[in-house]
């Protein structure tokens, strides 16, 4: 290596009077050296089998991982909210972890709560659309006790009415909390502009009607064997895991009958059939905020491909990124029913309308701007980078997701499904999307003069939460 | 690859460098300057944090965007933090663009562009992101902790600074501020990932090692000692937007080199690691008074806090909770800890410093902060080794000594106008 090639031009930044180097200029390394060659980036292989009791096994061996992680995801997310008892699939997960019996013996949920802690990590309790999710850490010697304890969890959760006081006067702060919270409380906006009234969303009064029957009925009827799937990541093979798991979920039956109160007027039934959403514009105003949260949504049809809609997504977020520098997020969601594709950014009042009318200016001229190739390999890049950070950091929660929204085999092949998406068929995509006739647009919070708002987008009305989600 | 080298190694220039491996097929490049938000002038606070968006923003051979779209070109991911001790620029990308980050690093550490119209870029930046937290309900609960927890030290201001303070501000300061502090002789690069040794030195020397020696003297940085709090204060907050009470309780703690750190440490892991720590399990679930529980122990290079805070549960107010708060934080000098509970606690502590290696990205951050915190890049293992060492009563002595002797700064915040009873009447 010659070091004297980057020798340093003495003096060029003093005698440039237009731009000052601080540190001085250098020759030779005007241009970045080439990337090395791109390796082939393999699939991945998970192992599966299905127990006696219906129970299915999942596995990704991950050899030389220092921990096990294990996630029992069964289908009762919060589309199953029975209509009018809104909230009722958030407070039957969380029951689970408030007690459960083991043989013969009780444990209250500090119990539990210290089990999984001594374990080394707490138990998480996730809720999506489509899932409800229990999940725990283990070293490879202590993963007998975290399927033991998962196995506690689902097969004799004690489900007791002091639990569900306590349960439900935490839901009620949790509302209290979002509701003061624009960028907690937008998305759930959102989706109710999106869907429709369909959309389950918890208010005080659906909390207040739930009972312990109902719980203890739900719980029966979402966490069934047959429908239940057992994840494991980590240095452990399907042999090891089924040993783990056979015993523990041998007896595990699901319930025979279907209480039709719970299944009659589901939310996903609703959500499902809704209409594709119309193009709107709300302010919904938080009193005393000191920011606004900007979503904009547009609809794309269920049949987009996942590798398809994650490419426009990447794509767009960062042409939005180089043309409106801020911090904004991206993400699509596709519970049942039309697919919504959403951007979202927290601004200061004051550079919202401003913000607002560049928006309205270049989101559909970015949108509809041609698919290059190297536009093609940039998107592609990004999705499998994002693909292999989460499965370096968190692959229980990627493949959960996955198999939560029926693209376990996307995910699993995501790099072939990757390559297989064309420039012209991503362009098609993004220039179909985001038109002014298909963009909702949704701002919560302060956001200043609504006259100045309706300068910049015009058709902008204003509404209160009540109006809303109606409470 | 060779089993790594635990200390750093330093170029002609002064620069130290250390690289790490890690799993998964990505690399991560990180640059720490040894200056933060207590290096800020008085009068210019926010001034580390424009300089670092400034450093990052473009070059002489990197046009605005052209960073950013690099990585993204690589399908990687790029941030840049700034703390009370430090700044940092990160970059994550797959292993085999490693030599171009490296490049890129290396130009944005020799040939920033400062100038007046990437300044005002850097400034709109500076106000989105001190106004982003206000957003949430109890966005002012954090600063006014720092404000008020630290009696003098400029730690009370936070690591993102003042906008309003940064107005008037002409670049000639800004140059001079980035000459005296954000050099190469105050930095450490760190790589982590999937990496060659060999050619990883090589390229480091290459684009890293004529980094020009900085010519100018560096900023003085003093060692700003934070005097004891003589009594306990307490302050009431306005929260407007807050639908439930809050309280916070502060606790000054030693600075982060301290050796009972690895102490402090495991008594926060029994008071607020987990479900079952101690505050949780009393005061959420058992005694039902707060809806919602955060344990802090926050150690900077120069002193540290520790603050419990919480949420009230509907129907309670905020001093109630602060005194019940209060009670479970200080029994712990005195209600026994058997040794299972000690167990659970190391267990809690010992999984979350393995989680630090799982990906080249945590370690680097891990790695950058222990640098320009502690500085030594192995804290974390010898605190590791301490807590297999530590007692019950190690914990229980430190408490008594540290705690329950101490004076305690109350923040409470109730809802509406409603007055928090026994407060100062000290209105932030």
């Amino acid at each position: 290596m010659n070091l004297k090639r980057r020798n340093l031009m003495l003096g060029a930044g003093f005698a440039s009077t237009v731009t000052a180097w601080p540190a001085l200029a250098q020759d030779g390394f005007e241009t970045p050296p080439e990337a090395g060659a791109a390796p082939a980036v393999p699939s991945l292989t998970l192992a599966q089998a299905r127990l006696p009791s219906g129970l299915r096994l999942l596995v990704l061996n991950r050899p030389g991982a220092p921990r096990t992680a294990l996630r029992l995801i069964g289908p009762g997310g919060w589309l199953k909210d029975p209509a009018g008892r809104e909230g009722l699939a958030e407070v039957a997960l969380t029951m689970l972890a408030q007690g459960a019996t083991r043989g013969k013996e009780a444990m209250d949920s500090a119990d539990i709560a210290y089990a999984s802690d001594s374990l080394g990590r707490p138990l998480r309790l996730d809720l999506s659309p489509t899932s409800a999710e229990l999940a725990l850490e283990a070293l490879p010697d202590q993963c007998d006790d975290a399927v033991s304890l998962l196995a506690d969890l689902v097969q004799a959760p004690t489900l007791t009415f002091e639990a569900l006081e306590h349960v439900r006067g935490r839901a009620q702060d949790a509302l209290l909390l979002r509701r003061a919270n624009a960028e907690q409380l937008a998305p759930w906006i959102g989706r109710r502009l999106f869907w429709g009234p369909a959309y389950p969303m918890q208010t005080s009064a659906s909390l207040k009607r739930l009972r312990r029957d109902e719980v203890q009925a739900f719980h029966r009827l979402y966490w069934r064997p047959d429908h239940t799937h057992l994840l494991f990541t980590g240095d452990i093979t399907l042999d090891a895991a089924r040993e783990l798991a056979d015993d523990l979920y041998k007896d595990w039956r699901g319930a025979r009958s279907t209480p039709a109160a719970l299944t009659a007027r589901t939310a996903e039934v609703g959500v499902a059939a809704a209409s594709m959403p119309a193009a709107t514009a709300r302010l919904v105003p938080l009193p005393r905020s000191m920011a606004c949260r900007i979503v904009l949504q547009t609809p794309i049809p269920r049949s987009t491909p996942t590798a398809l809609r994650a490419l426009a997504r990447h794509l767009l977020l960062q042409r939005l990124m180089a043309r409106l520098p801020w911090p904004w997020s991206s993400d699509i969601e596709a519970p049942a029913g039309v697919v919504c594709w959403r951007l979202s950014l927290s601004l200061p009042p004051e550079a919202v309308p401003g913000v607002l009318a560049e928006l309205r200016e270049q989101l559909p001229l970015l949108a509809a701007e041609p698919v290059t190739a190297e536009d093609l390999a940039m998107a592609q890049a990004l999705a499998l980078g994002e693909w292999q950070s989460r499965l370096t950091t968190a692959p229980d929660e990627l493949l959960a997701q996955a198999m939560a929204q029926g693209e376990l085999d996307d995910t699993l092949q995501w790099p072939q499904r990757l390559r297989a998406v064309s420039a012209p068929v991503l362009q098609l995509l993004m220039s179909s999307s985001w038109r002014e006739s298909r963009t909702q647009l949704l701002l919560t919070g302060e956001a200043g003069a609504p006259e100045a708002l309706q300068r910049a987008w015009p058709g902008l009305a204003v509404a209160t939460i009540r109006s809303v989600i109606g409470e | 690859m060779s089993s790594p080298s635990f200390e750093p190694q330093r170029l002609p220039n002064g620069l130290l460098w250390v690289a790490r491996p890690a799993p998964g097929p990505q690399v991560a490049v990180r640059v720490v300057y040894r200056v933060g938000a207590r290096d800020d002038p008085t009068g210019r606070s926010g001034l580390t944090h424009l300089t670092l968006r400034l450093v990052a923003g473009a070059s002489r051979y990197l046009e605005p965007g052209q960073f950013h779209r690099m990585v993204a070109q690589a399908g990687g991911t790029t941030s840049l933090e700034v703390d009370e001790d430090f700044a940092a620029l990160q970059t994550v990308v797959p292993a085999h663009h490693l030599e171009r980050m490296l490049w890129a690093e290396a130009e944005r550490m020799s040939n920033p562009r400062l100038d007046p119209d990437t300044l005002a870029r850097a400034r709109l930046q500076v106000q989105q992101a001190v106004r982003q937290p206000l957003i949430r309900p109890y966005g002012r609960l954090e600063p006014a902790m720092a404000r008020n927890g630290y009696l003098s030290h400029p730690y009370q201001r936070g690591a993102l600074g003042d906008p309003e303070q940064l107005k008037d501000l002409e670049i000639e300061a800004v140059r001079a501020f980035h000459a005296g502090a954000f050099r190469c002789d105050r930095a450490l690069l760190v790589i982590t990932g999937s990496f060659d040794e060999a050619a990883v030195s090589r390229w480091v020397l290459h684009h890293f090692g004529s980094v020009r020696a900085p010519l100018t003297p560096p900023l003085e940085q003093k060692d700003i000692r934070e005097p004891r709090r003589p009594q306990n204060q307490t302050i009431k907050l306005a929260l407007p937007q807050a639908p439930l009470p809050a309280a916070a309780l502060v606790w000054q703690a030693p600075r982060a080199d301290d050796a009972s750190t690895p102490v402090w440490q495991v008594a926060h892991a029994l008071l607020g690691r987990g479900r079952s720590g101690r505050l949780t399990d009393t005061l959420v679930d058992e005694l039902a008074v707060a809806h919602h529980l955060n344990l802090w122990l926050s150690q900077h290079q120069q002193a540290g806090l520790l603050v419990a805070q919480g949420l009230a549960a509907h129907g309670q107010t905020a001093a109630p909770l602060a005194l019940a708060l209060q009670n479970e934080v200080v029994r712990l000098a005195d209600e026994p800890v058997s040794d299972e509970e000690l167990d659970k606690a190391k267990a809690l502590l010992k999984r979350d410093r393995q989680a630090v290696e799982w990906s080249p990205d945590t370690l680097a951050r891990h790695l950058g902060s222990a640098w320009a915190v502690r500085g030594d890049l192995q804290a974390a293992a010898k605190d590791a080794a301490a807590w297999a060492r530590l007692e019950a009563r190690d914990v229980q002595q430190l408490w008594r000594s540290q705690i329950v002797r101490a004076p305690v700064l109350t923040l409470l915040a109730d809802v509406g106008n409603a007055p928090a009873s026994g407060a100062s009447g000290v209105v932030v």
